[in-house]
């Protein structure tokens, strides 16, 4: 169904593409107020690459929004049967299980150092994400990495692995 | 007059001793290993090693710490084609095909092919490093700051424009990665820029959370969503041998690659990462099929890692002729040099030409060492990408993390690299390739630099960035390959067009 006036503009704003491109001309249009409170000579550089975004990305929001109908010639310019769809989004529980592994993993790392963020990526991917058949295996492939990475990073290469918020070695 | 021929045969010999081939196995296998691990890299490989070096000969010294250099690279790509992980910024550009070569299944055929480029791109690099070094500085001196600014407008472009397909994208992408090298305190007029009151911010934009976050992170989150394994094949078809034999078939890409490489190495600054990514666009724009690069074109490694092995030997060509590193890496190479008493220059040569000539036979042996570890170690690591994503994807998130903390013990370096995988893994769903990003941030600093320079030259005009006949070529190379994917469009447009009125049914 061909829709017309705002009702289309709305469908568009939905769209991530245009979403993106939007969020990304709106933050350098700050940077650019921000870039006027530096010194010439500091933001002139600086200026010249945001003021190139804003035109490049402002005149894809006007080919969206105006003449969808240039989209695929000036978006993409490869002949039809050259040209790649974008990737499908792949089903949403799993992106966010997939972030949730990853968030339960940095504040592991946080709270008690960065060596239990392997047991806890380990952990958290099986139970969220992976085969819960496989967890004894995982466990002790997690334990022996875990005494690796302790030997390598720690001992060897001096970085301080076992010091996080709640706890210090 | 110097005898050269004694102080060459002399380095042959000096390279030739024991002790000095024990040093070179174990600073081959410290090389790769450390570029294995990402945010470690060849930099920090030789800075930890360093207090080791203290009461060394500078030969040995310098053999050790040329071994990490140059052997870090391997290392780096294994993870890139692998996992898709660069252990280094400059193994970047070999994952574009890398990796989905060992989707395909054939990961064993591509770290073939890296193994192989190390030998042919390190040893005809070092070669060549030998009998050019004296010319190439020479000729790298008439880039000025318009030029080298230019050289990085050509670089981005040429990414943006012909390797990413979408020049607006790419353009954009670059843009962001521009901006992002801006962020924190400017080097020539120090002034604090775009840090909003964070402290974090003040400082500059560490390169790895960077890479490790829009390449490593977000390829967490895209396994996770898939399960199974990396290779969707199930077994791995192609073989080390294969690797050696197809890099072989594409002696063309070789060749353009090699001069790609030892050119850019030796521009000062602009180093591997702009090196590889400038073979790969080379190797997309004269392929006859250039829709099939970044599905698992064999050319897609063999350029980016031709051009990156052979860079690393020209990337010596400045800092030894010159005393100019050609990237951080040789920065550190340069700074452990004069540590050791060798103080690079035009008389390098002449003052300490046996260790020198010690240095660059170890170099060669070097590319042995790399490639006969490559060949008979390289089939157990391809093995990796038939694991189940229950153990690859953790060690992926555990590495890339590790990796970004340990380049400054800083949990605000994860936080970081956690959201640019958040934003790389938006910009690959959404068609933005993070790669002119990469390069943006790579080459920011320089640009600017030689911008501001050029500038302060030029009292304010910007004539000067096309004044010079090697400035007129850069820019015009530049406006070329962002109009050419709209040029070719439209001849193709205008090829079929005919076909239709020569065949009206």
């Amino acid at each position: 169904m061909n829709k017309r006036g705002l009702f289309r503009y709305w469908d568009l704003l939905r769209k991530g593409d245009v979403l993106f491109l939007l969020a990304i001309f709106l933050i350098f249009l700050f940077f650019l107020k921000e870039s006027f409170n530096y010194p010439h000579e500091s933001r002139s550089f600086p200026e010249v690459i945001i003021l190139s975004t804003l035109i490049l990305s402002g005149i894809l929001l006007v080919v969206y929004f105006f003449f969808p109908s240039l989209k695929n010639t000036i978006v993409s310019p490869e002949p039809d049967g050259e040209r790649e769809a974008q990737r499908e989004w792949k089903t949403r529980g799993r992106f966010y299980r997939g972030w949730l592994s990853i968030a339960i993993s940095i504040l592991t790392a946080f709270l008690f150092g960065f060596l239990f963020l392997i047991p806890a990526s380990f952990i958290s991917y099986t139970l969220l994400l992976g085969r819960k058949g496989m967890f004894l295996k995982i466990l002790l492939l997690s334990l022996a990495t875990t005494l690796l990475v302790y030997i390598v990073f720690d001992r060897f290469l001096g970085i301080p692995t076992m010091r996080g918020y709640l706890w210090t070695q | 007059m110097i005898d050269h021929w004694n102080l060459i045969t002399g380095g042959i010999t000096l390279a030739f001793s024991l002790k000095n081939i024990l040093v070179l196995i174990l600073g081959t296998v410290i090389g790769i290993i450390v570029g294995v691990l990402p945010g470690i890299g060849p930099t920090a490989g030789m800075a930890l090693l360093l207090p080791l070096t203290f009461g060394w000969p500078p030969a040995t010294a310098l053999i050790l710490m040329g071994a990490i250099f140059f052997s870090s690279n391997f290392g780096g790509s294994i993870t890139s084609i692998l996992i898709n992980a660069p252990g280094d910024a400059s193994n970047s550009a070999t994952m574009m095909d890398g990796y989905p070569m060992t989707e395909n299944g054939r990961g064993n055929e591509a770290l073939g092919i890296s193994a192989t480029s190390v030998i042919v791109g390190g040893g005809i690099g070092v070669i060549l490093l030998v009998f050019s070094a004296p010319l190439i500085a020479m000729f790298a001196l008439r880039f000025g700051p318009a030029e080298n600014t230019l050289i990085a407008v050509f670089a981005l472009s040429i990414i943006a424009a012909l390797v990413v397909g979408s020049p607006f994208k790419g353009l954009i992408s670059a843009g962001m990665g521009l901006f992002l090298a801006t962020v924190g305190y400017d080097g020539v007029s120090g002034n604090i820029r775009f840090s909003f009151g964070i402290p974090y911010f003040e400082d500059e934009i560490q390169l790895i959370p960077v890479v490790v976050g829009l390449f490593a992170v977000s390829q967490v989150i895209t396994l996770g969503e898939g399960g199974g394994t990396i290779a969707k094949v199930g077994k791995l078809a192609g073989s080390l041998i294969e690797g050696m034999k197809t890099y072989f078939y594409h002696p063309v890409t070789v060749l353009r690659s090699l001069v790609v490489g030892i050119f850019v190495g030796a521009l000062p600054a602009a180093g591997r990462v702009t090196a590889s990514f400038m073979a790969y666009a080379d190797a997309v724009r004269s392929s006859k099929n250039p829709e099939s690069f970044g599905k698992g074109n064999p050319e897609g490694v063999i350029a980016p890692e031709t051009a990156n092995n052979s860079c690393a030997m020209g990337d010596l060509i400045p800092t030894l002729a010159l005393g100019i590193p050609g990237s951080t890496a040789a920065a550190v190479f340069l700074g452990i040099m004069i540590m050791h008493g060798v103080v690079p220059g035009p008389r390098a040569f002449v003052d300490n030409g046996q260790v020198l000539y010690a240095l660059l036979t170890s170099l060669v042996l070097v590319t042995l060492v790399v490639f006969a570890f490559g060949i008979s170690c390289s089939k157990y690591f391809a093995k990796i990408s038939l694991l189940s994503n229950e153990i690859i994807v953790p060690y992926i998130l555990i590495f890339s993390l590790v990796g970004a903390f340990a380049i400054r013990n800083s949990f605000a370096d994860v936080l970081l690299t956690c959201f640019f995988g958040l934003l790389g893994y938006i910009m690959n769903r959404l068609g933005y390739n993070p790669v002119p990003m990469i390069l943006g941030l790579v080459l920011g600093e320089m640009a600017e630099k030689n911008f501001r320079r050029a500038l302060i030259i030029s009292e304010g005009s910007y004539e000067i960035f096309y004044t010079s006949w090697i400035a007129k070529i850069l820019l015009a190379m530049s406006i070329l390959s962002v109009i050419y994917p709209y040029l070719k469009l439209a001849l193709h447009k205008l090829g079929s067009g005919k076909r239709k009125i020569e065949s009206p049914s």
